[in-house]
């Protein structure tokens, strides 16, 4: 198995167990290691140095990527987004009076309202074919296929 | 009545929520969208693809909202909606990534300009030839400052699972950009 890190070098295993992600989200985010007290335990442990040393090069990384310009959405994106929560929220006032069973109803609708809004034809998502809307988990999304 | 500008987000939510007043979700639509859709392209490479995760993730968010606690703030919801979304998209696979125009040259020196613009392309590319999981992680923590704790439940894994791929990604990325520097350093010195 090759042990090498991304630079070519053979790390040093620290003798304490501290695995290297551990002393890198230490040094450069704060983060404690559940094996042990990094602030004491760096300073004597040379393979942990050595961790630092190298983790610290992916704060100048992380400067150069966060000045790339920040691209904003396109305004249709809300406009689409909005669109589709006012018709269904109105639909929703609408066929409550008939029963919770209208629910999919009024999402199915909403979903295939806008024409630019259809699914494109193409490969299939992975999810079961079973004629029936996929059930969402607690944090509304679809599961992965 | 305070207008809906001068809520904060949690407050939004309980008006959304509570009270199913559609206009306190638009204002939270407009606050993160930019977000969604920044997360959304930077995970999927695709702008199209980022439009059409960024506005499903929206109004998914619209849908689940009855079931939204408040435990955590909305914006790390909405990027757990946002991640998951890209992350489905990004498995069903598509051709390379589309090019993003993400460099704006401006400065008065022609000579730095281009060569900060050049760095910078070079680390953008390199962050695209991560995994998607890896790209996800690394642009959640880098450059949208979620937490530890909020990266492992918006990934739906552990905080030791993600400072290892945090550790992978960074790793991969200073290489690229330590090559793209020698190579660099080679030119000058040809």
């Amino acid at each position: 198995m090759n042990d090498q890190n991304a630079a070519g070098a053979t790390p040093v295993a620290c003798a304490a167990g501290v695995p290297p992600e551990d002393v890198a989200a230490w040094v450069l985010d704060g983060e404690e290691s559940d094996v042990v007290a990094l602030v004491g335990h760096v300073p004597d442990c040379a393979a942990c140095r050595a961790v630092v040393a190298e983790a610290s090069a992916s704060r100048d990384v992380a400067e150069t990527l966060r000045s790339a310009p920040s691209p904003a959405a396109p305004a249709r994106v809300a406009e689409r987004a909005v669109g589709r929560i006012r018709t269904e929220a109105t639909l929703l006032t609408i066929v409550r009076a008939l029963g919770g069973g209208w629910l999919r109803v009024v999402q199915a609708f909403t979903d295939y309202a806008t024409p630019a809004d259809r699914p494109r034809p193409g490969p299939s998502d992975g999810l079961p074919d079973t004629g029936e809307l996929p059930q969402l988990d607690d944090a509304g999304e679809l599961p992965r296929a | 009545m305070a207008a809906l500008t001068d809520l904060d987000d949690a407050q939004l939510v309980v008006r959304a929520r509570d009270e199913e007043d559609v206009e306190a979700f638009e204002e939270l639509v407009h606050r993160h969208r930019d977000r969604a859709y920044r997360v959304a392209l930077r995970i999927t490479r695709h702008p199209g693809d980022a439009e059409d995760v960024a506005q499903e993730a929206l109004v998914r968010a619209w849908r689940s909202l009855p079931r939204f606690r408040g435990d955590a703030r909305f914006s790390t919801w909405l990027y757990r909606i946002v991640t998951n979304l890209a992350l489905n998209r990004v498995d069903r696979g598509r051709g390379p990534a589309a090019e993003v125009p993400d460099v704006a040259v401006r400065s008065d020196d022609p000579a730095m300009r281009t060569e900060d613009a050049e760095r910078l392309s070079a680390a953008l590319a390199a962050l695209e030839r991560l995994s998607a999981e890896q790209r996800a992680c690394y642009v959640l923590r880098e450059m949208e400052g979620l937490s530890y704790e909020e990266l492992a439940e918006v990934l739906g894994t552990s905080v030791a699972a993600v400072k290892s791929r945090l550790f992978r990604a960074r790793q991969e990325l200073t290489a690229a950009l330590a090559r793209y520097d020698a190579a660099g350093q080679e030119e000058t010195a040809t």
